[in-house]
């Protein structure tokens, strides 16, 4: 039996007796794993992050069947917590993962301590644990592992998790050489982690801006949407007086009494719809696929919008070119996107002569299969110097404005997939185009660029 | 429903002198139908116009009827409209109404020499009370 120095320079857990079977890590095996590290280095930097999590546990699974182990885990761990919770796991049988959460200061205390103070345990056996472990063996000793490598992944500085590479039916050794790559292991996937925390967190202050943004713009609609709804008011309140007049006369005109109530139940009717399509605008926030007639869409914009553009006098044209595909689409934000192009090419005409304020909107699908929306208008145009800020977070040439609008809107089209692009002639108009791509070309909701900050 | 009446219709209803007429200019045509059931209920003869043109191209009486005009219309707004007639002679006084009020509608309505203005939706006794005020202005004039 070969006697180990009590304290190794990494701090690990020093094993008192070799196990009895060790493996034998030959040199190709070595080189075979460090090719692994880098391939798995570089699925990290590819992948997009909504797939992190898969592909953590698919690379669980590689490293685990590489060293010939049999369970990998990562458990989120909070020095404030008890409780450690299983986030990510691939065990070579089903049931080897040992549910989703345990207690942590019950079971692990020790190595709880350790992955805190940021310290790799590596336990070639349950016995080679300290003392001071107790606990711990305990736990070991009933859940297994007989032998395995825990080692904490830091976010931003901080531990706030533990990836553990465990084998359940032999105690082995661990060289340093694999710890070291296992160490390296962790490290990319805390990167990959950070990365999942801090876009997860962009995406949901994107979702929160965009609908204050939205709400700002129905409030800008509220005259208009005010409008909407006392004309079929009006023809109610009429219809029913007319009615009980009609009905004080000797020999009432049931036929006419009978079309006025008609015409109170579509009055009705049509009041309900427009609430109905102001409240779905109110929605919460969560971004919602769904499939989307494109068609439709642009009639639902033109029902809300049509009062603001009769009350600026603006006379707006709706084209729709069929066939358009339906996409896969969060309807109520392409909405507000389009809604928000059509409120300021109305802007750009309200100092042209009436006759000429004209908006057009309309949409087709290319050869190429993406969808093309766009809004023209005849109005004063943009500035050349202000053409290539025109998308940036609050610029805007607009006394009141807060410059939110197209960042927005930009925002909300690269969510899809697609782009906005704007052309203009100062004095002869402006065009913006909403490009969506081919609808079999997803997926959705990736990293787009954030609204504010770095380009 | 009424768009444009036809030339001796208008003749017929308005150059009676037995019944005060009122001339309605509304472009929804839902509000306009029901403005027109209100109105003849209450006794009135109606002519209705759905569009600024028809108003302008049609022969208007030179007493004994009141204009109701939309503020909101295609093609002209409902001052436009009124300041047309005027250039065109027509002394009949001039009801307002309007479902929205701003800035820009509010300074349209000082534009217009209105005797009233009606706010959608509007009661059937404030109609009524604009209208008298309306003919009786005219008594006046």
């Amino acid at each position: 039996m070969r006697v180990v120095p009590q304290t190794t320079p990494s701090g690990r857990a020093v094993p008192r007796r070799q196990s009895k079977r060790s493996s034998r890590h030959s040199a190709a095996e070595t080189r075979d794993f460090e090719e692994l590290v880098i391939e798995l280095a570089c699925a990290f930097v590819r992948v997009t992050t909504d797939k992190i999590d898969e592909e953590i546990n698919r690379w669980l699974e590689r490293v685990i069947l590489a060293l010939g182990l049999d369970r990998g885990t990562i458990a989120e761990i909070n020095p404030s917590s008890d409780w450690a919770t299983f986030s990510h796991g691939w065990a070579r049988e089903p049931g080897q993962i040992i549910g989703k959460s345990l207690d942590a200061n019950a079971l692990l205390p020790w190595v709880k301590g350790k992955m805190l103070a940021a310290e790799t345990v590596v336990m070639p056996s349950v016995d080679a644990l300290p003392d001071e472990a107790a606990v711990d063996r305990e736990s070991m000793r009933r859940y297994g592992p007989k032998s395995n490598v825990m080692i904490p992944i830091k976010v931003g500085g901080v531990v706030v998790a533990a990836v553990g590479f465990g084998a359940l039916y032999h105690e082995r050794s661990w060289p340093p050489q694999v710890v070291r790559q296992l160490q390296t292991v962790a490290e990319i996937l805390g990167f990959a982690l950070e990365r999942k925390r801090v876009v997860t967190e962009m995406l949901k202050l994107r979702n929160q801006l965009t609908y204050v943004s939205r709400i700002n713009t129905l409030g800008e609609l509220a005259a208009s949407l005010a409008h909407e709804i006392n004309q079929p008011l009006a023809a109610i309140r009429s219809n029913a007086e007319a009615i009980q007049s009609m009905l004080e006369s000797e020999r009432p005109d049931v036929d006419e009494i009978k079309a006025a109530v008609a015409d109170i139940v579509s009055g009705d009717a049509r009041a309900g719809d427009t609430i109905r399509r102001l409240r779905a605008l109110f929605r919460r926030e969560e971004l919602v696929r769904s499939e989307t007639d494109l068609g439709e869409l642009l009639a639902e914009v033109s029902r809300i919008i049509g009062s603001d553009a009769v009350i600026r006098r603006v006379s707006l044209k709706i084209d729709v070119r069929h066939p358009l595909r339906p996409i896969l689409a969060d309807r109520v934000q392409i909405q507000q996107a389009v809604i928000n192009l059509l409120l300021n090419a109305f802007d750009a005409v309200s100092e042209t002569e009436q006759h000429a304020r004209e908006v057009t909107l309309s949409a087709h699908e290319e050869e190429s299969g993406c969808l093309k929306l766009i809004v023209h208008d005849c109005g004063r145009g943009i500035e050349p110097d202000a053409l290539p800020r025109i998308f940036d977070a609050f610029f805007t040439t607009k006394p009141n404005g807060m410059g939110m609008g197209l960042a927005i809107s930009r925002s909300i089209v690269e969510a899809h997939r697609g782009r906005l692009s704007v052309s203009s002639n100062p004095g002869r108009g402006t065009t913006f185009e909403i490009t969506l791509p081919r609808p079999s070309e997803h997926p959705l909701w990736i990293e787009s660029k954030p609204v504010i900050g770095e380009r | 429903m009424i768009a444009t009446p036809a030339p001796s219709e208008t003749d017929r209803s308005l150059k009676s002198e037995t019944k005060p007429a009122l001339i309605l200019v509304e472009d929804d045509l839902s509000v306009l139908r029901a403005m027109r059931r209100l109105m003849l209920s209450a006794g009135f003869r109606v002519v209705a116009f759905d569009r600024p043109r028809a108003v302008l191209d049609g022969e208007l009486p030179k007493t004994g009827a009141c204009l109701i005009v939309d503020m909101h219309l295609p093609e002209m707004n409902g001052v436009q409209l009124c300041e047309t007639l005027a250039a065109k002679g027509c002394r009949l006084p001039v009801i307002m109404i309007t479902g929205h009020i701003d800035e820009g509608t509010r300074e349209l309505v000082g534009r217009a020499n209105a005797v009233a203005v009606l706010f959608k939706p509007f009661t059937r006794d404030s109609l009524l009370e604009a209208i008298s005020k309306a003919f009786a202005v005219t008594k006046r004039a």
